[in-house]
């Protein structure tokens, strides 16, 4: 059982669905801050115990992907964002990125702060697909 | 009529002469003006352009965020609402740069634009209002916009003032 408190250090990835329309800017090559513009909150895999591996594999087994991205809990905290643990029945690993402790949907300036975050894991997550 | 202009268009662009892109999007911005007037009891969107120019490219990508269903990003989103769309349809033939266009899980579109030293614009549609975001030289700009000063806010933009 995974703890409800997520630590500063802990990885929280997003699968970027091959959706259409895109998710992905293909002419800059990264994601959209649109992705990040939810208004559930930006819904996320913690990282847990896993590798980034288990975790591409994980999203595979229910998308098809275009992309893993991620960032850690302590970058979304710099942006004054709010990640929450939500597990479902079916994904124990389950999270949410909220705008604060009351309000749940970005700002335009955190979503797209959000998205420069996690372009620097960008290519080392997508080699695994 | 509609297909005359576009055919005088599109020889421009197979006789490989090296245009601006911003050039080309000028062209793009009259010929949407004009082929929006002569369609403009046309209900759907524009069958006889051609989607190698970007204002084309522009409408099939709403287009598809119009086919949009419930759950569509796997979490829950709603489709877009119609009004949504056909004000960013309304304001895509006004600007002179077509933007790069995403639909968000909070029943709005995005328009976006970047420059290559990141600077950035975005105009985010909802319901009621409509949303600018914009970074440039590292300071932050987010407030409500109208929508007749959309095509103005993308000519600053890339005028750099």
């Amino acid at each position: 059982m995974l703890d409800t408190k997520i630590n500063d250090s802990e990885r929280l990835y997003k699968a970027i669905k091959k959706s259409i329309p895109a998710q992905w800017n293909e002419r800059l090559d990264q994601p959209t801050s649109a992705a990040f513009k939810d208004s559930q909150g930006v819904s996320v895999d913690r990282e847990g115990d896993r590798s980034d591996g288990e975790i591409i594999y994980s999203f595979k087994e229910r998308f098809e992907l275009r992309s893993v991205i991620s960032i850690t809990a302590q970058q979304c905290r710099d942006q004054r964002a709010h990640p929450i643990a939500k597990p479902l029945s079916d994904n124990t690993y389950h999270a949410e990125i909220h705008r604060s402790p009351d309000k749940i949907m970005l700002t335009a300036g955190q979503a797209k702060r959000r998205k420069q975050g996690f372009i620097s894991w960008r290519e080392q997550v997508r080699r695994g697909l | 009529m509609n297909d005359l202009l576009i055919t005088g268009y599109t020889s421009t662009q197979s006789a490989d002469v090296n245009l601006d892109p911003g050039i080309i999007d000028s062209h793009q911005f009259s010929i949407g003006k004009i082929v929006r007037s002569h369609t403009s009891a046309t209900k759907g969107f524009y069958p006889l352009l051609n989607f190698h120019r970007p204002l084309d490219r522009s409408f099939r990508t709403l287009e598809q965020i119009c086919q949009l269903t419930k759950d569509w990003n796997g979490y829950g989103a709603d489709p877009i609402s119609d009004g949504i769309i056909q004000k960013v349809k309304a304001v895509l033939s006004d600007l002179e740069r077509q933007p790069e266009i995403f639909p968000t899980a909070r029943n709005s579109v995005q328009l976006e634009y970047e420059k290559e030293n990141n600077d950035y614009l975005e105009f985010e549609f909802f319901e009621d209002s409509i949303r600018l975001y914009m970074e440039t030289n590292g300071a932050e700009e987010e407030n409500q916009i109208s929508i007749t000063d959309i095509p103005g806010k993308v000519l600053q933009f890339y005028a750099g003032y």
